[in-house]
């Protein structure tokens, strides 16, 4: 089984330390969620993973058979305001960026069409992604991280100005590229209701470090949560099984 | 896995073949600006007797031959090198600062050629016993010391995008106001020539100027299209590169350095031209997308064919002499900056 473990990872910007000594351990197959409140370095941390900050530590990503490199990891940044004009296709074919020659093989069209045709964008392939709705360009922007086929999947607030119909369909298609392929995914957000329903397991972190980490049940604690947000909470999982959290008021 | 999908293989092929006949199209219109840059002059040339004249070469001993070897080609191809180098500086400036109304004049390389040049005029600096020669000379180091002084200010904060602005528009102010600072100490003669080299004219094409601005411009765009890819990852954004795997501050440093020397070849020679680095990209960009394999050359296609138009009309609207070129793409160019501005006005 897949396997990706950090030891002792630490980020520094100038003197400031933003993550201090991490270590944590995540299963293929499964969904991490990372929580916390704003400016904790929950970014900076998966930025750490896929090797996109300078770091200490080790990170680690292996299997029976081999090690993996920070090449199969593939980061998804907030969406940003990209206004290219470039063709879906285009878009999701630069996620094969550092393998394209002047001509573009057919096995990398190949590739491209198959994610495409996974997410059910085939046919928005031609359409200018300028026009794209906010929820389309965030499944483009996963088409073009999945089309490399990474093993470890790392999503900034992936949800991050969506309505409720576009966050389930883009958190459904990371849970079952997770489970299809056994990879690893690793997402911050700031919904503690998606991340409890999402992720298999959670990562709370508090002031560079992490406080508390495991199933949603161990982690979304009220005594914890109030400790972290300053924020009296109510939680209680509802007919569906799923958490739900409602902060009362400020501590 | 799914099978081989010939509907996406066929939507990409025929996405690329409209790019490539976009392409011919602007070849061919670039092929007839030539021949009327080449035909318009004070002397009464028909097209007949310059294509008779550019067959027999440079050898024959004709009136034609002169007027055409000697003045109108190295004009014309001025024309093509030096618009071209702006045009894909140009595009490349609005890759790099993520800033599509940015032009080769935002890094303050333009400014700083035109003091270099005004040093110059001003103490009469020759190469060779050739004033020309020492004038373009001192232009070039001159954008070239300002190109490092950016490149050092950008690596002290990591090639940032507000870096190379801010900094090249401290450069343009600075370098703009020592240049005022000469031409209001020197005497009026003086005052004119420098004020006229930043117009940019095409009367100062040699085949030196020729020479250069050709093989820049083809190097240049050799090693940039290396890096077509990364660039057009790069257009989509910053965060999005780097999540790509893209050294983006190398990127950044090595088309830098690039843009920088066809800037300032570009402007040694002819002096400052307006607007064809700004306009040049964006059309280019509307009728081919954001694909550098493609928009790189199309940049350079429609800045000399801006450069040749502009020439073009400045010998038809002032007959027996020349208008600086660089008024014309100006008076071209100043609309179609409105059309952007307002375009982006977000």
């Amino acid at each position: 089984m897949l396997q990706l473990s950090i030891e002792n990872l630490q980020v520094k910007y100038g003197s400031q330390v933003i993550i201090d000594h991490v270590s944590a351990r995540f299963n293929g197959g499964n969904m991490t969620a990372v929580i916390g409140k704003n400016g904790v370095g929950k970014t900076t941390l998966i930025k750490a993973i896929a090797k996109l900050v300078r770091r200490g530590g080790t990170v680690r990503l292996y299997d029976e058979k081999r090690n993996y490199s920070s090449q199969d990891i593939a980061y998804v940044p907030q969406m940003g305001n990209a206004a290219a004009r470039l063709t879906v296709f285009e878009m999701v074919l630069l996620g094969l960026v550092k393998d394209l020659r002047w001509k573009v093989g057919e096995d990398q069209i190949q590739a491209v069409t198959d994610v495409l045709t996974r997410l059910n964008l085939l046919a928005l392939s031609q359409k200018p992604f300028h026009q794209l709705s906010g929820g389309q360009k965030q499944l483009i922007f996963m088409a073009q991280s999945l089309v490399s086929h990474p093993r470890v999947l790392l999503l900034d607030e992936p949800t991050n100005a969506l309505d409720l119909r576009h966050q389930l369909i883009v958190m459904d298609q990371a849970r079952s590229y997770t489970k299809e392929t056994g990879a690893i995914t690793i997402f911050v957000v700031h919904d503690l209701m998606l991340a409890s329903r999402y992720g298999d397991n959670m990562i709370l972190l508090d002031d560079t470090q992490i406080k508390t980490q495991g199933p949603p049940q161990e982690v979304l604690r009220p005594d914890l949560l109030e400790s972290v947000y300053h924020v009296k909470v109510d939680v209680e999982k509802n007919g569906r099984g799923y958490f739900n959290v409602t902060p009362i008021a400020p501590i | 896995m799914q099978q081989n999908n010939p509907v996406c293989t066929s939507i990409y092929t025929d996405i690329n073949k409209s790019r490539i006949i976009i392409s011919l199209c602007s070849l061919a219109a670039l092929f007839l600006a030539v021949i009327a840059d080449l035909a318009v002059g004070s002397a009464n040339i028909g097209v007949q007797a310059i294509l008779t004249a550019l067959w027999a070469g440079p050898g024959a001993q004709t009136v034609n031959t002169v007027v055409l070897w000697d003045i109108r080609l190295p004009m014309t191809l001025t024309c093509i090198f030096v618009g071209g180098s702006l045009g894909v500086a140009g595009l490349q400036v609005q890759t790099i600062t993520n800033n599509p109304l940015a032009s080769p004049y935002t890094l303050g390389i333009s400014a700083a050629a035109s003091f270099g040049a005004a040093i110059s005029i001003t103490v009469g600096f020759a190469v060779a016993g050739y004033l020309w020669l020492g004038t373009s000379l001192l232009a070039f180091l001159l954008a070239m010391l300002v190109s490092m002084l950016i490149f050092f200010m950008g690596k002290l904060k990591g090639m940032s995008t507000t870096t190379l602005i801010l900094t090249g528009i401290i450069m343009n102010f600075f370098f703009s106001a020592l240049q005022q600072f000469l031409q209001y100490r020197a005497s009026a003669e003086i005052a004119q020539v420098i004020s006229s080299w930043t117009f940019g004219n095409l009367a100062r094409s040699t085949w030196t100027s020729v020479a250069v601005n050709g093989v820049m411009l083809v190097f240049g765009s050799l090693l940039l299209l290396g890096w077509s890819w990364k660039l057009t990852a790069l257009s989509a954004g910053e965060e999005r590169a780097y999540s790509l795997g893209i050294n983006v501050e190398k990127l950044r440093f090595g088309v830098f350095v690039i843009s920088a020397f066809l800037i300032a070849e570009a402007v040694a020679f002819i002096g400052t031209v307006g607007f064809v680095g700004l306009v040049a990209p964006h059309c280019a960009r509307l009728l081919l997308g954001e694909d550098q394999r493609y928009l790189l050359p199309l940049c350079a296609c429609f800045g000399g064919l801006l450069m040749l138009l502009s020439s073009v009309v400045s010998k038809l609207m002032s007959v027996g002499s020349m208008l600086p070129v660089g008024i014309v793409t100006s008076i071209v160019g100043v609309p179609f900056l409105f059309v952007l501005l307002l375009r982006y006005k977000g």
